[in-house]
């Protein structure tokens, strides 16, 4: 196993650096000069040379993609242009927001979502049934910002029960929260479901019904559990969606995480922080992925081996 | 197997299996509904020039922000112009961006796919490793990220889509090939002494054709949730274009005063992916049934 | 499935988790503000303010935004202020002397700086040095140019010599004094983000986007604020604005948008704060170029326009129409300049005569706004009645304000804010010695008697003279339609009627804190 897990790290590191590679080129094929953006409008040419001069803009571009990577590997991940603040504490002071989004989100989903996909098996079939199954495929195609717009509209708005922005405690979660969420937890409610059914179908849930066990035994002792195997696996995955549905919601909810920042960073073409953002966001995916892989590898054994 | 070989060969079979397809699309009541939804919104697009009720640009500034009424089902948005027939050329954007961007990503991904499962080894390597990099960022992110560089306009959207979304067909391809390449009709061809080329031509693209049918009908949704989250956000498309994202980002200045402009706007956007999402799973179903969920 | 494949799951499930709360736990979380329900009447009076923005840097040398200078007025008190209609008033310096060959300011004795050390002449020239050193990249540099050397007379006494005349310059003396003894130890770094000045607040802390705390300066000289203790907290979203002003959360709130303004109005509970803003809004052309490098198109767009109903649909009707590029409430605003009143037949007339009756094809850049795009959507359908096809590009700021310094369009419309001294905007923007990327004149506008009149202005110390001066450039450039002018801004700021004796202002926003106070809580 710990081959195994050495032999994946080793694989991220070629991916990572291409990674690097597209970030870097990306970024820096963008028209408009930095040094312009970031002296602002008195600046004289003069001046901007200078500072040309001083970030090394004139050296071809392979030279500052090493010069780049050089920092990134030593942990001088470079400055803003905007408020020239240091880029790795600034994406690390962004971080907790996400994680905390992205994890209570995953918490709202997989809770509500195991719980309904298991009455929904259970009551196969009844309106019950037909209700999360329309409302789970409602769930899954509705954008998450307009579920935000949404929920501002009724919950901030018109009820006045939550704060409609910001990250001032645990009320302002709650929103981003679910709109981050939805379309996983119908994920979740339809995974839950479906596998549920297909378990209480098998020999070994007959023969334990035949037992005499209780119904309510059968379905949590014995059905529940290969069910969550799957759910675990699922959310796993969808991890790395919802890094990605972070950038869009925490603009919406003007939530302080690593999203918003890349998305308004991107908007003032302050360079090192959003090559520094992205190469955060990629490394984030990769490890949620890396994670996931182990976790099928511990599930089935070949794996390891193919 | 059996079946994919006579897929190949037979245009008899063909004509069977279209038939019994549409049977089976029948009996998939969900899978009709979706469709249905599909069409309608397909013709709102087509044929919003005859089916709007007023014109979607024409300014009737005194009767901003006003609730539905007769002469304006949906009401109106905060210049005065009427949200149904607005929400209507909506769905045209939101349609061509949907079509185009699978296109293109089938466009470059199949063709990566196929090389990729075909010749493996270091072809392989290299175009799955790719796919990697591009796999290991949030899709939207880098899509943003290409339109602060190209600048707002419909078809920097669909090149940006289009880019990030490619890999995903390539794998998908590759794995089918990957099943289908040791079959024994495919050994046939090769005994035939066909070219490379034909060989994927003739036998392998027919057989992964059903996969990139169902996942380009499920993924015709996707790119519309990007285009509407990138025209949000005010880097898709430029008015006078209209399209849902944007409508959504200019009723949020005044969702206090004219809910409903964010509510239509959302709501249309809900139905129309839900309805490929309907349809594709339906689809997947007949034609792909190994995949069920 | 076995049990033991089972735990193996569980197992890398809460590793993942955990690393990933490792991460969500890394800088300890800050103690919340209290919340007003708790606070007991001999509690400290706290204020809370939501702003739009958080502050970027806390060195009054180096800030440019206005986050950071609000919130830098309250650290640090600079040697001069001004009121709304721009009368320059004694902070720092009790009193000046303002001449064509140098600038004298007399400080109060007894001002001390946050740390307890008195602020002196040494202070008030170590400030404006490192501005003037072009290695501290200071944006603002090229505004003190015309000093050429400071002079300490004496402790309280110091002397700006002058290179030529400079009356605008006065108004650039307002940046915040910092203590040269903590700048020296500490580093120039040290202030942007520990703030030590001589204003009426201490700095305390700033965990950056959440919030910034600073508590009275109780050694103040101009006495202690009856605050005891101030918090600012960046609410980018309007809406989220106006709620924690609603449920007490926050005590001021601004900016309001127009959208709000008429149900905070009508809301008891909230005092809705009105003042004319320091700016303008308007269209910008391409003078270099046809079709507006004729003056008759310029003037048929600005008749082609219904800038009052603009107003009326973008900003509520809150603003008036502008007609020159000084605010009303300059004494150099003249109001008697041609308004070119919105008249369709005449913009026909003058576009015919220009040769243009079939109209043409332009692009109209605007960066991310709610109103301007909307302005651009009024334009692009109005026009269009006059064969003009208007192309609206709206970009993010970076790429928008670039194309504007390079010259690539046509139209744009922007603002001009933080008007003080009318040098400070006019001369920039149609002096044509002011082209980008060193000026604001980026329609590249060229007039031989404007930049003589401004020249004049800058270096005439007689503020009679001066007014003559400006007067006529403001007609020639409503007759030349430079710019077309859309509306002058005003600013709203929500108060809680909590809140006493507090006023807030068009310049130093929230100066007025230091003579507030709580009442019934």
């Amino acid at each position: 196993m710990s081959t195994y897990i050495g032999r994946r790290i080793l694989q991220l590191v070629p991916t990572l650096l291409g990674i690097s590679v597209i970030v870097f080129v990306l970024i820096n094929l963008t028209p408009g000069d930095p040094a312009v953006l970031m002296l602002g409008e008195f600046a004289t040419p003069s001046e901007v040379e200078r500072l040309r001069g001083l970030m090394g803009l004139d050296d071809p571009l392979h030279v500052r993609y090493f010069r780049w990577i050089g920092g990134i590997v030593t942990g001088d991940w470079g400055q803003s242009y905007q408020d020239r603040r240091l880029v790795l504490p600034a994406l690390v002071s962004r971080m907790p927001a996400t994680m905390e989004l992205v994890i209570a989100s995953m918490l709202i989903s997989a809770g509500i979502g195991t719980i309904v996909g298991v009455l929904s098996a259970v009551y196969q079939d009844t309106w019950l049934d037909n209700v999360v199954r329309a409302g789970s495929f409602l769930g899954i195609s509705m954008p998450n910002f307009w579920v935000g717009i949404m929920l501002i509209l009724l919950l901030a708005l018109h009820l006045r029960l939550l704060p409609a922005s910001g990250r001032n405690g645990l009320a302002n979660l709650v929103m981003p929260a679910i709109a981050l969420g939805t379309s996983g937890m119908a994920v979740i409610t339809r995974i839950t479901r479906s596998t549920m059914l297909e378990v209480i179908r098998m020999d070994y849930i007959r023969t334990a019904r035949a037992k005499g066990l209780y119904e309510r035994t059968v379905i949590y002792k014995h059905a529940l559990k290969p069910a969550l195997t799957s759910v675990l696996t699922v959310i796993g995955l969808q991890l790395g969606f919802r890094l990605g549905g972070s950038v869009i919601i925490e603009t919406v909810f003007a939530w302080p995480g690593l999203g918003r920042f890349a998305y308004l960073r991107m908007m003032q073409r302050d360079y090192p922080m959003i090559m520094g953002n992205l190469l955060i966001f990629a490394g984030l995916f990769c490890l949620v992925n890396l994670i996931v892989d182990l976790l099928y590898a511990v599930v089935d054994p070949r794996v390891r081996y193919s | 197997m059996q079946q994919r070989e006579e897929n190949v060969r037979s245009p008899e079979f063909r004509q069977r299996s279209q038939r019994r397809f549409v049977r089976a699309l029948v009996r998939k009541r969900m899978a009709l509904l979706g469709l249905a939804i599909v069409v309608l919104m397909a013709g709102m697009a087509v044929f919003a020039p005859w089916l709007a009720p007023n014109d979607p640009l024409e300014q009737v500034r005194p009767r901003a922000l006003e609730s539905p009424s007769l002469q304006y089902p949906l009401g109106t948005d905060h210049l005065g112009r009427c949200l149904l027939s607005r929400a209507m050329y909506g769905a045209r954007i939101s349609m061509i961006v949907g079509v185009f961007v699978v296109c293109f990503r089938i466009l470059i991904g199949v063709p990566a796919g196929l090389v990729a499962g075909f010749y493996g080894g270091l072809v392989d390597s290299v175009i799955m490793r790719l796919t990697d990099m591009f796999i290991s960022f949030p899709g939207i992110l880098l899509a943003i990220a290409f339109m602060a560089i190209w600048g707002p306009g419909i078809w920097n959207v669909v090149v940006a889509l289009s880019l990030v979304g490619w890999p995903q067909y390539a794998r998908l391809v590759r794995g089918e090939v990957l099943s289908v390449k040791e079959e024994e009709f495919v050994e046939a061809g090769r005994a035939l002494g066909l070219t490379n080329l034909r060989l994927i031509w003739r036998y392998l693209l027919p057989n992964v054709a059903a996969v990139i049918v169902v996942y380009g009908t499920l993924g015709l949704a996707a790119p519309i949730v990007s285009e509407a989250a990138l025209s949000f956000l005010g880097l898709g498309t430029q008015p006078p274009m209209i399209s849902w994202g944007r409508m959504l980002a200019e009723g949020r200045r005044y969702l206090h005063i004219a809910p409903g402009i964010s509510t239509f706007t959302g709501l249309s956007i809900t139905a129309t992916v839900m309805g490929f999402n309907l349809f594709g799973d339906g689809l997947r179903d007949i034609l792909d049934p190994r995949q069920k969920e | 499935m076995t049990r033991r494949r089972w735990t193996g799951i569980v197992t890398i499930m809460i590793v993942a988790l955990f690393m990933f709360s490792m991460s969500a736990c890394a800088p300890p979380e800050e103690a919340e503000p209290v919340d007003p329900d708790e606070v007991e009447p001999d509690e400290p009076m706290e204020v809370r303010v939501a702003y739009s923005a958080d502050a970027t840097n806390l060195d009054p040398r180096l800030a440019t935004d206005v986050s950071s200078g609000l919130v830098n007025d309250l650290f640090y008190d600079g040697l001069i202020m001004w009121d709304a209609a721009l009368n320059i008033q004694p902070l720092v310096a009790e009193d000046y002397d303002l001449t064509e060959e140098a600038f004298t300011f007399y400080l109060r004795e007894g001002v001390l700086f946050h740390d307890g050390e008195e602020l002196t002449a040494e202070d008030v020239k170590y400030t404006f040095d490192t501005i003037r050193d072009p290695d501290f990249e200071a944006r603002n540099l090229p505004l003190y140019e015309p000093i050429e050397e400071i002079e300490i007379i004496d402790d309280y006494t110091v002397r700006f010599h002058l290179s030529e005349p400079n009356a605008p310059l006065i108004y650039y003396m307002h940046v915040g004094i910092v203590p040269r003894h903590i700048a020296e130890q500490e580093g120039d770094e040290f202030l942007q983000t520990n703030p030590i000045g001589a204003g009426p607040f201490e700095f305390v802390e700033w965990s950056p986007n959440d919030y910034i705390e600073m508590v009275a300066h109780e050694d103040y000289w101009g006495g202690a604020p009856n605050i005891d203790r101030v918090v600012f907290k960046p609410i980018p979203e309007d809406t989220t604005r106006r709620v924690e002003l609603e449920t007490g959360g926050v005590h001021i709130a601004f900016p309001v948008p127009p959208e709000d303004v008429q149900r905070l109005k009508d809301d008891p509970d909230v005092d809705l704060q009105e003042q004319p803003g320091s700016g303008f809004e308007y269209i910008s052309f391409d003078h270099t170029q046809p079709p507006f490098d004729d003056r008759h198109v310029r003037q048929a767009i600005a008749y082609a326009i219904d800038r009052e109903e603009i107003i009326d649909h973008v900003y509520w009707g809150l603003r008036d129409v502008a007609y020159s590029p000084i605010i009303p409430q300059s004494w150099a605003h003249n109001p008697d300049v041609p308004r070119f009143e919105y008249s369709p037949e005449k913009a026909m007339e003058l576009l015919a005569e220009a040769g243009y009756e079939d109209g043409f094809d332009v692009e109209l850049k605007i960066s991310e706004s709610d109103p301007r795009r909307e302005i651009s959507e009024i334009l692009q359908y109005e026009l269009a009645d006059f064969g003009i096809d208007i192309t609206i590009i709206e970009q993010e700021w970076g790429a928008f304000y670039d194309d504007i310094l390079e010259m690539d369009f046509d139209m744009f419309i922007l603002g001009w804010s933080a008007q003080t001294d009318p040098d400070r905007g006019v001369y920039r923007q149609f002096h044509s010695d002011n082209f980008p990327p060193e000026g604001a004149n980026r329609q590249r506008f060229s007039n031989d008697r404007v930049d003589e009149l401004l020249d004049l202005a800058r270096t005439t110390m007689d503020v009679d003279q001066r007014q003559g001066h400006y007067y006529e450039v403001q007609e020639i450039l409503a007759e030349e339609q430079s710019y077309v002018y859309l509306n002058y801004t005003v600013d709203f700021c929500a108060v809680s009627p909590q809140l006493q004796d507090f006023e807030y202002q068009t310049y130093f926003q929230l100066f007025g804190l230091k003579d507030a106070y709580l009442e019934g809580e």
